[in-house]
């Protein structure tokens, strides 16, 4: 009776704690795949608001060139897949909490396309963005959430000077 | 050791007495309790997690300035619960679900915006219970022991004053935080008075902690779940302290404003305190042949 126990303590929980750390990769992964393809940036939108929350301005940039999600191959592991922005978006749209000066990421000039890393987490509706940088790898999240032919991500970036706040969505509709 | 002998002596004790139960003429009375209730009722849980509160308390202090109001974790909740119990008078074997609604709590910006706080609680709960027959049954009271499945979620979110809900903010304190899965257990009393026929009323006072942690580790807890990547939106370095068990780590604040996610901590422990619970329970089934 003793020997079970020590069995049930030593193996079981361990197992069943371990296995509901893999879940977690399994969900990311599940999600991920549900969220890879290719997919047109239908609008792109700019608010900026002033501190209180009183609209500055509004720019709205529709059919702003397209995105391609690829899944990492490595399933079940903390690894990043690709976010791949092509067309007049490029680096200058990715990276709304990025420095873009610093300019991070993978671009490819001739085949005007930009890319950055990213691990969904869909418990917690958010992206994390990772770019390379040079010195460092910038990293961010970024709110998403599905629509009902593809998904939406949105950030808020706070000016440090006027504290003006600027409110960035993306719509993506899959191809 | 000596646990152990106990536990088994318990158990023993119990079994025997399942069985003279069952099987002796002097407990028929006892066969009109046997079978499966359906129960329902009211619940009030306190909720006492030392580290929230005193995540909370840096919070107001580090934010002062800029709040209206503070932030302040719930100490309790209550709702409706439900449940089935199999019952062979002495012992009760059962599963009941709370359907509390989640704890909801905010601090309100200056600005109009508000730091919006959300806590779900663990939903289901096993349990045992021995109770002792008093007045030919008509009373029953005793002992109950639970298990949970001790987890639950902290969801932090801004709701911006230009009207849009965001998680992720920059500020560190963003986000949707769950614990790990540990296991608690419940210990406490019962009352059961039979009113009438196959209806009876449960009061029980239960405390709950957590018996069977997973292991703890810089990587298993709420890992980067306080990850700021508030540098990137220039906002100024400010220092809370975390929501987690410190006697688990050595350093106890983190750096909001700080890249240095890698490095950013894990966040530990579960809440613990009392529950008390009133239900209705209608015998569903009937064991005793005679009642059919």
């Amino acid at each position: 009776m003793k020997n079970i126990r020590l069995i049930l303590i030593l193996f079981i929980l361990p197992a069943f704690f371990s296995a509901c750390k893999k879940q977690v990769y399994e969900v990311v992964d599940a999600e991920e795949k549900k969220l890879a393809g290719k997919y047109d940036v239908s609008n792109y939108r700019v608010t900026v608001y002033d501190p209180n929350g009183r609209e500055l301005s509004k720019t709205d940039n529709p059919n702003f060139g397209s995105i391609e999600l690829i899944m990492n191959t490595n399933e079940g592991q903390d690894v990043f897949s690709h976010f791949v922005f092509y067309g007049p978006v490029r680096h200058s749209f990715v990276p709304a909490k990025i420095n873009t000066g610093m300019f991070c990421g993978d671009q490819n000039e001739s085949q005007q396309k930009f890319g950055v890393h990213y691990q969904c987490d869909p418990s917690k509706k958010r992206l994390l963005i990772a770019a390379i940088c040079p010195m460092q790898t910038l990293t961010y999240y970024v709110d998403y959430s599905h629509t009902g032919n593809g998904f939406e991500m949105v950030t808020r970036v706070v000016d440090a000077s006027t504290k003006n706040q600027t409110f960035y969505e993306y719509i993506f509709t899959r191809k | 050791m000596k646990k152990t002998l106990t536990a088994t002596l318990l158990l023993c004790c119990m079994f025997w007495q399942a069985k003279a139960q069952l099987m002796g003429p002097q407990y028929n009375y006892l066969k009109k309790y046997m079978g499966i209730n359906l129960i329902g009722g009211y619940a009030r849980q306190t909720f006492k997690h030392e580290s929230l509160n005193r995540f909370a308390a840096s919070f107001n202090s580090e934010f002062a300035a800029s709040l209206n109001s503070q932030l302040a974790i719930p100490q309790q909740f209550e709702g409706p619960i439900a449940g089935l119990e199999l019952s062979a008078a002495m012992f009760r074997f059962g599963y009941a679900r709370r359907l509390n609604d989640p704890m909801e709590f905010e601090a309100e910006y200056k600005n109009g915006s508000i730091r919006k706080m959300l806590i779900e609680t663990p939903k289901n709960t096993g349990y045992f219970d021995l109770l002792m027959p008093i007045a030919g049954g008509r009373v029953f009271a005793g002992m109950t022991v639970g298990v949970d499945f001790g987890y639950f979620r902290l969801n932090s979110y801004l709701h911006n004053n230009f009207g849009r809900d965001t998680y992720a903010n920059g500020d560190g304190v963003s986000g949707i935080f769950q614990s790990h899965l540990d296991i608690q257990g419940r210990f406490g009393g019962r009352l059961d008075i039979n009113l009438i026929k196959r209806v009876s009323i449960s009061l029980r006072a239960e405390t709950y902690n957590t018996v069977i942690g997973a292991q703890e580790t810089a990587l298993t807890g709420w890992r980067d779940e306080f990850y700021s990547d508030a540098s990137l939106s220039n906002v100024r370095e400010r220092r809370v302290y975390l929501a987690e068990d410190v006697s688990k780590r050595l350093n106890t604040d983190i750096t909001l404003g700080n890249t240095l996610w890698e490095y950013s901590p894990a966040v530990y422990g579960q809440p613990k305190g009392m529950v008390y619970s009133l239900t209705a329970n209608f015998l569903l089934v009937s064991f005793n042949k005679k009642d059919k």
